[in-house]
């Protein structure tokens, strides 16, 4: 489903005449996903990951390589296609859609929960649609007079379980998990990662799963990829490989949680 | 001995247009010279308002009751310029968000100094080499560049490890420590704790260790206090807490950090022997 190839992005670097520069973020990344899989991208802060997931959406373009979705150049894809409206996969609904760190600044806060539900629907019948935003308060185990909440009226468990919600709305193929429960306490953290799975399950969805937290990681998928210094270390196919890791920022990061 | 903070019915309530709302209520806890205290619970469950309470740093809407007696002196009734001079000094705090702890205009020398000349009465310079020393002893590479550099030219960990430096080298009989490694990624989490191990072991400084993550509190307290929405609701020997929870919540709050993490101990759980043997890993060490 997914297939991102040798993908190479610089930033340019502000200063002087002699500071000015390129800084490489992502150098040379290449990864395959399968439909219906649950990918963990997990490394330092500052390693790139979220960058990747940026060229993964469409928002930032690759200097080399390319990343594909469904065979398809991202970059070339029709965005109101790959976000949510459908023209781009009739049937399928949207492509890809995203769920970030910071629930607080991912939504409006003018907004009730219905209208940051109906906003990758706009346009279509859907986003007036109760019945439909309903079910996916449902989906996501939220009553359904949340509607008309505003967001500073839930908690950070139920605004992010709302951004869930939202991404679901277009029906997409692939929800892009960017730091998704790291904002978030333990317990809250593990509802809604129960959740996510749940959710798997029903509907078969795919996820890429960008954390920093190994635990998380390994309690959502099934394959992870080790991510340092704006490339994939190691790959790790199988839980079970985890005790076989090679590559040495890997085992330090193993080796940080278990003590 | 006698106990070095002793809080005792703390209540903290803020002031709303329809009265006042109990925010937290009932704390009980007292913390010997030496110790370290947990305090677990969730998001919005009241630890970092009772030790703000505490610290004298809520501001004006805010009710608070009780006592808290920090070394024979009463602080909740200190008056503000006291208070000033007790904070940094005596006690110190180690926030959560070291990027917003930081003034983002100026450079962390300059910021760290200004610390410095207040408590210590010493020159510019001076400061400056109090300050070098201090990142030094921190085990940060380039201590007298770093000095030159803003804020957000540092890494969350960096930063973290700058904010610990800096409370460190006023030896103060307290640090608060607020969630200092829940926006850190695992090995820099571990540096961190590691260092705050290394606080704890000195047996100068006392801690209280704020967090949400069992597994990080493990590591550190002998003491434990749970607490849900506003409440305290367990107090204890960290290990009986931890093993043998009496309350619904702290139950809950530890089996939810188990299931969370069996996954990744039943597949990795080999792991720590391996990296033992084979003596290659620095965060195992």
């Amino acid at each position: 489903m997914l297939q991102v190839e040798n993908v190479h992005l610089s930033f340019k670097k502000k200063g002087s005449f002699w500071r000015a520069g390129n800084k490489p973020i992502l150098k040379g990344v290449t990864f395959h996903m399968r439909q219906g899989e649950c990918l963990g991208l997990i490394g330092a802060s500052g390693s790139g990951k979220s960058t990747l997931g940026r060229v993964i959406t469409g928002t930032l373009r690759p200097q080399r390589g390319l990343a594909r979705l469904f065979g398809e150049d991202i970059h070339h894809m029709d965005k109101a296609g790959l976000f949510g409206r459908g023209r781009a996969r009739p049937g399928l609904g949207g492509v890809v859609s995203i769920v970030f760190q910071d629930y607080n600044t991912s939504v409006n806060p003018r907004f009730a929960v219905r209208d940051i539900l109906a906003e990758p629907l706009r346009g279509t019948k859907l986003a007036g649609d109760a019945s439909y935003l309903k079910a996916l308060l449902a989906q996501v185990r939220l009553p359904a007079d949340y509607l008309g909440r505003k967001s500073f009226e839930l908690s950070g468990g139920e605004l992010q379980r709302v951004c869930i919600a939202r991404a679901l709305a277009a029906k997409p193929a692939l929800v892009l998990l960017d730091e998704a429960v790291s904002s978030l306490d333990v317990s809250v953290q593990f509802q809604v990662l129960e959740l996510l799975k749940n959710l798997k399950e029903e509907s078969g969805l795919s996820y890429l799963f960008i954390s920093h937290d190994l635990a998380a990681v390994t309690h959502l998928c099934d394959r992870i990829l080790f991510f340092n210094d704006g490339r994939v270390v190691e790959q790790v196919d199988s839980l079970a490989d985890l005790v076989h890791v090679k590559d040495c920022y890997s085992r330090q990061l193993i080796a940080a949680v278990l003590a | 001995m006698s106990a070095l903070l002793t809080v005792r019915g703390l209540d903290v309530a803020l002031k709303t247009k329809k009265g006042a709302r109990t925010l937290v209520s009932g704390v009980d806890f007292t913390l010997e010279p030496g110790g370290a205290m947990g305090i677990l619970g969730e998001s919005g469950s009241g630890k970092s308002l009772t030790c703000r309470a505490v610290m004298g740093l809520l501001g004006e809407g805010f009710t608070v009751s009780g006592r808290a007696e920090f070394q024979d002196r009463e602080l909740l009734s200190l008056p503000p310029k006291a208070m000033r001079a007790l904070c940094g000094r005596e006690i110190a705090m180690i926030m959560q968000h070291p990027l917003t702890s930081f003034d983002p205009l100026c450079v962390i020398g300059d910021q760290m100094a200004e610390t410095f000349r207040f408590h210590l009465e010493t020159s510019r310079e001076a400061a400056w080499e109090i300050a070098r020393d201090a990142l030094a002893a921190m085990r940060i590479a380039d201590p007298g560049h770093i000095l030159t550099l803003y804020p957000h030219q540092l890494s969350g960990g960096m930063l973290q490890r700058v904010m610990i430096g800096l409370t460190l080298t006023l030896r103060p009989a307290l640090v608060i420590a607020d969630e200092p490694t829940t926006a850190l990624d695992s090995v820099t989490q571990f540096e961190i704790m590691k260092e705050l191990v290394r606080i704890r072991e000195s047996g100068r400084t006392s801690l209280i260790f704020i967090s949400h993550d069992l597994g990080a509190m493990r590591m550190l307290v002998d003491t434990a206090l749970v607490m849900h929405q506003g409440r305290q609701v367990e107090y204890g020997p960290a290990q009986a807490v931890f093993n043998r929870p009496q309350s619904d919540h702290a139950r809950y709050l530890i089996e939810t950090r188990n299931a969370l993490t069996s996954r990744f101990l039943a597949y990795a759980g080999r792991r720590a022997g391996l990296d033992r043997e084979r003596g290659c890993c620095r965060a195992a060490g």
